[in-house]
């Protein structure tokens, strides 16, 4: 990022984190740090089959086992669960029961049958090891197309196939705009099952207090929603339940969710009256914690001869894994389908999505969950379209881009976006790309790419919370002595949030920031909220501060004196402001990225050489932890490009279930990232921030992605589905020799 | 658990002598844990390829998920709350730590101790790397928060820090 000038307030400063001295230290505490007198440890035996019907379970043998307190099977947790169901599924949409352990049938390997619990952890893992459950195996199914065949063995009981759900999203007429067309550009496209991969592993520490409340250690997104969910699936009141998460080493969606394993150690502590705490190893989370992506698009685009895209047609399916996690359907239904048409005028749209359950780990929210992967597809068929029709990459976009004067703009499917000049990003870009030209080594092949791309954040989801109302809340709590603290229903994990809204209360109050104190993460410290997903804490929980400071500062000038906020404080015996962030629309975030890679022919490998991104989120609060974003989801979206990938065999077994072999990106692997900002402030929120956590991955995963196919050109390779492997890449220049 | 016996641990950690009777089976890294509650010390993936348990041995970097506690016995282990110098004028952090808040190294922190360790070892093994050796340098340790760049960084800003100190 250039070195840009201090703001006059906090706002907009590069403030090193108030976070990092106690993780520096060692003094950190995350949920495996934590382990009160007494505690018990357990371990979770897995279906080792992707498909099968649960013939016996017998723990007889393993009951017996030195140090084993407890085991439970389905049959001994009578009214635990299940998981909440999905909301808001169009009708005709299956939404089959997700139970806590599998009774009758498992359907994905991973899926939890038994809970052993134990003195030890070792003790619990040793008796796991003497659980007997006899099997009958079952067909198995696992591409999203296979799933949805005719045909294809089907999973749920009672259903006859295994679309969960579909929808047509249509506006305007297609089929005209395509007869008319100049060109018609389709691509089948995929966007493969990649594995989120915090290096902190999930787990739950849960134990009964004196006064007969359940506390949950969890290491979590959403505090609050994991006790409210927590709260229907025990049959309990949720104030009779504390979830607090600490620190959390992670979360790129996949700490969301209320996962089976931990209803089960959860309901095992409240049964036994112990605190009862498991972890889970890396190769549990491979199996265990959700995935993300797993569709295949097949899209086309009509483009008339003056270089304008005038329509999209086709069909995209998704899989869901084998049951739906909380937020699967409206990745696809509300994310991906919808964000099509990124930042283009299109006019006419006939798209039908698909989503299906297959004999997988259930997918779930990963950074961006749908936005990548729609805009990996429309930034495919545009780089296509260029080709087609000889124009460059870039005047394709500029002739398509919506213009800065018609916002706000409602998209072909729906969306308005709030603001944007997404050719004052690609101008900034494209001067950055041509200010140096790496030195591509002799015999290999250059290639560059952009993508442009538009990223939704700040959702507030429809539901309220205890006071009734909907919107993420915030407290804030002047003392007499002039020290604040706020207290907010979003829940960072490695975000930067206590340093962020730090800055942003002290700005607002007019106090020193070093007397601000920021809480959040504990249902029983925190206000409501929604927790911290979907780019939304800078949107929701910054407009909730913004607002509760400006009751604490309307309390302050009740007052009958002019007088500082701190002042009024301590006349008044402290000011303590509550306000909620309402549901403000979503921003639009936006940006334009490029790569520069070298392709080695005689190996396939790619070295990527240059990585620009050009981001505008509004405002920004602290451009320290922007660029860091940046960064993180850059090096994601890099890895689905180039690395990584959740295959499976033909029985359903993942081919990769550890860091041995499935391949995150290394400090090796990755160029100096260069980092800028446009700003088109936001005018849905009192801040003019927009949510920009998942920028990274949307756009460099096509701008990485076209690069490679503009290196490969020369061999006339049209399109190659990630991750660009080597011996994917040295394969196809070998089969266009 | 049948097949297994204890041995005694006799280790110095962070400048304090510990005994202790373990099973025979126990990590380093469980040892530190579980039994000293350090900890700052994390486990990320089972199969020693991300380094978040990293500790230094004697003044050597170890993984410590690959060293049992009875490897240990007889030796010295600095862990990641032993690292800064107990009279550390100031803010408490060793030079590494520091430039991994002021270059912003960090996010959820977690695989955080073991690169400011590996990075402490890379430092002592080549006082002035390049960006490019600083990067194969950490091939045995994986963040996930950040692209690495700040931690490149802040193991750059640091060398030179230590080089000047």
């Amino acid at each position: 990022m250039t070195v840009q000038q201090q703001p006059p307030g906090l706002i907009g400063r590069a403030i090193v984190r108030r976070e990092d001295p106690a993780l520096l230290t060692g003094r950190g505490s995350y949920t495996d740090d934590v382990t009160p007198p007494g505690t018990l440890h357990a371990f979770v035996v897995r279906s080792p089959l992707a498909h099968a019907r649960i013939v016996s379970v017998d723990v007889t043998e393993a009951r017996e086992a030195p140090g084993v307190v407890a085991i439970y099977t389905a049959a001994d947790l009578p009214g635990v669960g299940p998981l909440p169901r999905a909301e808001g599924l169009p009708p005709g949409s299956l939404n089959p029961e997700f139970p806590v352990l599998a009774s009758g049938k498992v359907l994905w390997a991973g899926q939890p049958v038994v809970l052993v619990v134990a003195e030890t952890s070792e003790q619990a893992a040793d008796a796991a090891e003497l659980v007997m459950v006899d099997y009958d195996e079952l067909p198995v199914v696992i591409g999203p197309l296979d799933a949805a065949a005719a045909g294809a063995p089907v999973l749920h009981d009672g259903a006859d196939s295994n679309i969960a759900v579909r929808k047509r999203i249509t506006t305007g007429d297609a089929v005209a705009a395509f007869e008319s067309a100049a060109y018609r550009v389709g691509q089948r496209m995929v966007s493969q099952r990649i594995a989120p991969v915090a290096l902190e592993p999930r787990g739950v520490l849960a134990s009964v207090a004196a006064d007969g409340r359940l506390e949950v250690r969890l290491p979590t997104q959403r505090p609050h929603g994991s006790r409210n969910w927590l709260s229907k699936i025990l049959g309990m009141p949720p104030g009779q339940i504390r979830v607090a998460a600490g620190d959390v080493g992670g979360g790129f969606g996949a700490k969301g969710a209320m996962y089976p394993d931990q209803v089960a150690v959860i309901a095992a502590a409240r049964a036994l009256g112990r605190p009862v705490k498991w972890i889970e190893e890396r190769s549990e989370s491979f199996l265990a914690t959700s995935h993300g992506r797993d569709q295949v698009a097949d899209l086309e685009v009509a483009v008339d001869d003056g270089g304008r895209i005038t329509a999209m047609r086709g069909t995209v399916h998704a899989s869901f894994g084998a049951y739906f996690t909380p937020n699967a359907p409206g990745s696809l239904l509300g994310r991906l389908g919808p964000m099509l048409p990124q930042g283009y005028q299109i006019q006419h749209f006939d798209v039908e999505l698909t989503g299906v359950f297959a004999n997988t780990t259930p997918i779930g929210p990963y950074r961006g969950a749908g936005r990548p992967e729609g805009a990996y597809f429309c930034e495919r068929l545009v780089e296509l379209v260029a080709l087609e029709t000889g124009l460059d990459p870039a005047e394709v976009r500029r002739r398509n881009f919506i213009p800065p004067a018609h916002f706000p703009y409602t998209t072909c499917t729906g969306l308005t976006y709030d603001s944007g000049d997404y050719q004052a990003g690609l101008d900034l870009l494209l001067e950055k790309l041509a200010e140096t030209a790496p030195q591509v080594p002799d015999g290999q092949l250059p290639g560059t790419g952009i993508a442009s791309f538009v990223e939704p954040g700040g959702i507030t989801p429809p539901i309220p919370g205890p006071d009734g109302t909907v919107g993420d809340k915030a407290t804030v709590t002047i003392a007499p002595d002039g020290k604040v603290t706020v207290a907010v229903g979003t829940s960072a994990h490695g975000q930067g949030h206590e340093t962020a809204f730090a800055q942003l209360a002290a700005d607002l109050l007019g106090v020193p920031y070093e007397d601000v104190t920021v809480v959040f993460g504990d249902s029983d410290t925190a206000p409501f909220g929604y927790g911290t997903f979907g780019s939304r804490s800078a949107v929701a929980g910054g407009s909730a501060i913004h607002y509760a400071c400006q009751a604490a500062l309307e309390a302050a000038r009740r007052v009958d004196a002019p007088m500082s906020v701190t002042e009024a404080a301590a006349r008044l015996g402290g000011i303590t402001a509550t306000a909620g962030s309402g549901a403000p629309p979503e921003t639009y975030a936006s940006g334009s990225y490029a790569c520069v890679v070298a392709v080695d022919p005689d190996t396939g490998r790619v070295t990527v050489l240059r990585v620009i991104a050009v981001d505008d989120c509004g405002v920004v609060i602290n451009p320290l932890l922007v660029e860091g974003q940046v960064h993180g989801a850059i090096a994601q979206g890099l890895g689905q490009a180039l690395l990584e990938e959740v295959a499976y065999d033909d029985a359903g077994q993942p081919m990769a279930a550890s860091l041995m072999d499935y391949a995150v990106p290394f400090a090796a692997s990755l160029p100096q990232i260069e980092s800028y900002l446009v700003c088109t402030p936001s005018p849905t929120n009192p801040l003019g921030v927009k949510g920009m956590g998942e920028s990274g991955t949307i756009g460099v995963t096509p701008a990485l992605v076209n690069a490679v196919m503009n290196a490969l050109r020369p061999y006339g390779v049209r399109h190659l589905d990630m991750p660009l492997t080597p011996e994917k890449i040295w394969t196809a220049i070998h089969e266009h020799r | 658990m049948a097949g297994s016996r204890d041995v005694t641990v006799e280790v110095t950690v962070n400048g304090t002598p510990h005994t202790a009777e373990v099973p025979a089976r126990t990590l380093l890294v469980h040892f530190l844990r579980d039994r000293l509650r350090l900890t700052g010390t994390h486990v990320g993936c089972d199969t020693t390829q991300c380094g978040a348990c990293t500790v230094a041995m004697d003044g050597v970097a170890v993984k410590s998920c690959t060293v049992l506690a009875a490897q240990a016995s007889g030796h010295e282990i600095t862990t990641i709350e032993g690292l800064a110098p107990a009279d550390a004028s100031g803010d408490g952090l060793h030079p590494v730590q520091r430039a991994f808040q002021e270059e912003h190294g960090l996010q959820c922190g977690y695989c955080t101790p073991g690169m400011v360790m590996a990075i402490r070892q890379l430092l002592a093994d080549n006082p002035d790397p390049t960006e490019a050796e600083v990067r194969h340098g950490l091939n045995g340790n994986i963040c996930r928060c950040t692209g690495y760049q700040n931690i490149v960084a802040a193991a750059l800003s640091a060398a030179a820090h230590l080089r000047e100190a």
